[in-house]
């Protein structure tokens, strides 16, 4: 390929190729847009990226990802500090904070328990987890992983972890019916999940 | 059920056809290489979504198809209880931009194979995921190579439980693919822990319990089948007098309990409160405990639902080993009989008959058993080279077609 390309456009080109679900074509399509973009465009992009890298930092509370350490939830006086909801990713308190209905804390675990990807209990923030929970002013865990394989096998490691704080309620979250949705236009699985999760009425 | 129409696009042989297929039985005639086994796959895919044979889904692609991305599309039909289901499944290359030089060279310089494929399944118009397309149309499959079920590895036996499971139970198809995925993290982790003795084993607890809960959702479904598979067979003791009545047993390290026939009802793992998944579980967690250590030694998991097997006993004689080609030919064919038998009990419907080829193959007596069999169903379609295999009668019930250079002639039965 490179040797029909300039190669500044090869570096580019294989440099998209590398992000998660960029296959090549999207990567060629990505480089020869940009090329086509003024240079402030260019400039611009560069500039998101660095800063990416110089100024965002882990929370040493909660690990999410921030500007400021302690991040802005944990610094918030307003939050309930006896809740914490333990997430696999950043981008999942994203979607919990949209929600606006909890008002706790939250632990960034930063993966999934994957063996097979060489993730392991202590690539995880377990520890760090058990910690904070030990510390004291924490009532309520909620574990948010999500309802894959190995969110459950997470799931069971936080909750194992966790076991020896008997005065703690871990929970997970519920999992069921989308809301808005037909019940005949369910999946058989997700269906299932919410038969066996019924609730009383 | 049955299928009313069936239309291919580059699927195999068939660059193009569409076929109207009647109620009743259909016999598909014509030479070595016309294409019949081709379009028997095609009907089984609609079922399954996926091949009886285990070759690779791209080699489903036509070779000669000009577009790129290289597809095969299959479209069929259903009429079942006066509803009509339109199913299709789609097999596309992945991306059309990856080099050629990836591909093994092929001995026709016309052919074309591409290296990765991806499937999409639509129903009713309406894209779904792969496993949604299982219950729609029920069919049972059987071919001369199906003798491997007997034959054959352990591997191919589980395949056939979890095939005859999979058209009943969609559930049971989700529990599989979870429980797959749990071993391979399972088996990382044993491998993980046996490079690095220093790490905490505790870890395997996790999926143990992963493992334990969704290993024993599929025991149970499969013990389950069996016993309803034996009152089945039971049915069909008489069809060969002389013969050893056939019967099945679910063979595993793991003592499970057995119920005898007709003990345990099929029931569908949605139901709850499953009391013999429930012991099936205990038992499993048992053996995991006693496995612990070769396990760790080993750096695989050692017991579970993909380390079981099924005995085919023709009286006390295990058929597996001791069969002649013949004997374990029939007792192949009694478990696809059935396979079809509990089908009907539990859907209510006999699903379609997928007869590659196997009247050649069978004593008078069985064919003649055949030929009524396939009276009995909505829908049977039966390949051949000849017409002539067939009995003259079952040929005047039947809409009889040639099968010659991937098109049809529809013929006077000969
Ligand atoms: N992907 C493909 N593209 C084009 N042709 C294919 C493809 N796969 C298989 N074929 C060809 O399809 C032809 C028909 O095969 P098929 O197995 O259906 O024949 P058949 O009628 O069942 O023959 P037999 O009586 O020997 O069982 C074969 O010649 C095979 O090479
Ligand atoms: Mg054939
Ligand atoms: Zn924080």
């Amino acid at each position: 390929m490179s040797a029909l390309m300039a190669e500044p456009i090869a570096t580019a080109i294989e440099a998209f190729g590398r992000m998660p679900g960029i296959g090549p074509k999207t990567a060629q399509r990505l480089a020869f847009y940009l090329l086509r973009q003024p240079r402030s465009e260019a400039e611009a992009l560069s500039r998101a990226v660095i800063e990416l890298k110089d100024l965002i930092r882990e929370c040493s509370t909660c690990f999410n990802l921030s500007e400021t350490d302690p991040c802005g939830i944990c610094a918030n006086d307003g939050r309930d500090r006896t809740a914490v909801c333990v997430v696999e990713e950043p981008l999942d308190i994203v979607a919990l904070e949209k929600t606006a209905s909890f008002k706790g804390l939250y632990h960034v675990l930063h993966g999934s328990f994957s063996p097979m990807e060489g993730v392991l209990e202590d690539d995880l923030r377990i520890r760090e987890l058990v910690q904070r929970v030990d510390a004291g002013a924490i009532e309520e865990v909620i574990v948010a992983t999500n309802a894959t394989v190995e969110g459950e096998a997470t799931a069971n490691l936080v909750r194992a972890r966790l076991r020896h704080l008997s005065a703690v309620r871990v929970t997970r979250l519920a999992q069921g019916l989308p809301i808005g949705s037909d019940i005949e236009y369910a999946d058989d699985y997700t269906l299932t999940r919410a038969l066996q999760n019924r609730t009383r009425l | 059920m049955r299928v009313t129409h069936l239309a291919l696009t580059h699927f195999r042989s068939f660059s193009r056809l569409d076929l109207s297929l009647p109620i009743g039985s259909t016999v598909i005639w014509g030479d070595n290489g016309a294409g019949k086994s081709n379009l028997i796959e095609s009907l089984y895919l609609l079922a399954t979504s996926r091949s009886p044979y285990t070759s690779a889904e791209r080699e489903m692609i036509d070779w000669h198809c000009p577009h790129r991305p290289a597809f095969a599309r299959v479209i069929g039909r259903v009429l079942r209880e006066g509803r009509v289901t339109s199913l299709e499944v789609l097999t596309a290359e992945t991306d059309a931009s990856t080099s050629p030089a990836d591909f093994e060279p092929s001995p026709d310089p016309g052919m074309y194979r591409p290296a990765t494929v991806r499937r999409k399944v639509v129903i009713n118009g309406t894209p779904r995921q792969t496993g949604e397309l299982l219950g729609h149309l029920n069919a049972v499959h059987f071919s001369p190579e199906e003798v491997e079920l007997v034959a054959g590895s352990a591997e191919r036996r589980r395949r056939f439980l979890d095939i005859t499971l999979s058209q009943l139970d969609r559930q049971y198809v989700r529990t599989l693919r979870q429980y797959q995925r749990v071993l391979v993290q399972r088996n990382a982790l044993l491998r993980h822990l046996r490079d690095n003795p220093a790490v905490s084993p505790s870890q395997l607890d996790h999926w143990d319990t992963e493992a334990v809960s969704l290993g024993a959702a599929i025991v149970a479904a499969r013990i389950r089948a069996v016993a309803r598979l034996n009152v089945h067979l039971a049915l069909i003791d008489g069809i060969a007098p002389a013969a050893a009545p056939i019967r099945i047993t679910y063979v595993s390290g793991v003592n499970f309990p057995n119920p005898s026939e007709g003990d345990a009802p099929f029931v569908r793992t949605i139901d709850v409160g499953d009391t013999l998944a429930e012991d099936v579980a205990s038992r499993l967690r048992d053996a995991f405990a006693r496995q612990r250590t070769r396990e760790r030694a080993a750096a695989i998991t050692l017991v579970g639902p993909h380390r079981d097997d099924l005995a085919v006993c023709a009286g006390v004689i295990d058929q597996r080993t001791y069969g002649s080609r013949g004997q374990q030919r029939t007792a192949a064919l009694a478990l696809k009989i059935a396979e079809a038998g509990l089908m009907r009990e539990v859907t209510g419907e006999p699903p379609v008959l997928l007869l590659d080829d196997v009247m050649s193959e069978l004593d008078p007596t069985r064919r003649a058993f055949v030929e009524s069999l396939c009276a009995d169903a909505d829908q049977a379609i039966v390949t051949g080279t000849e017409a002539a295999v067939f009995s003259p009668a079952f040929r005047e019930r039947s809409q009889t077609l040639r099968l010659e250079g991937a098109t049809f002639h529809p013929t006077a039965s000969r």
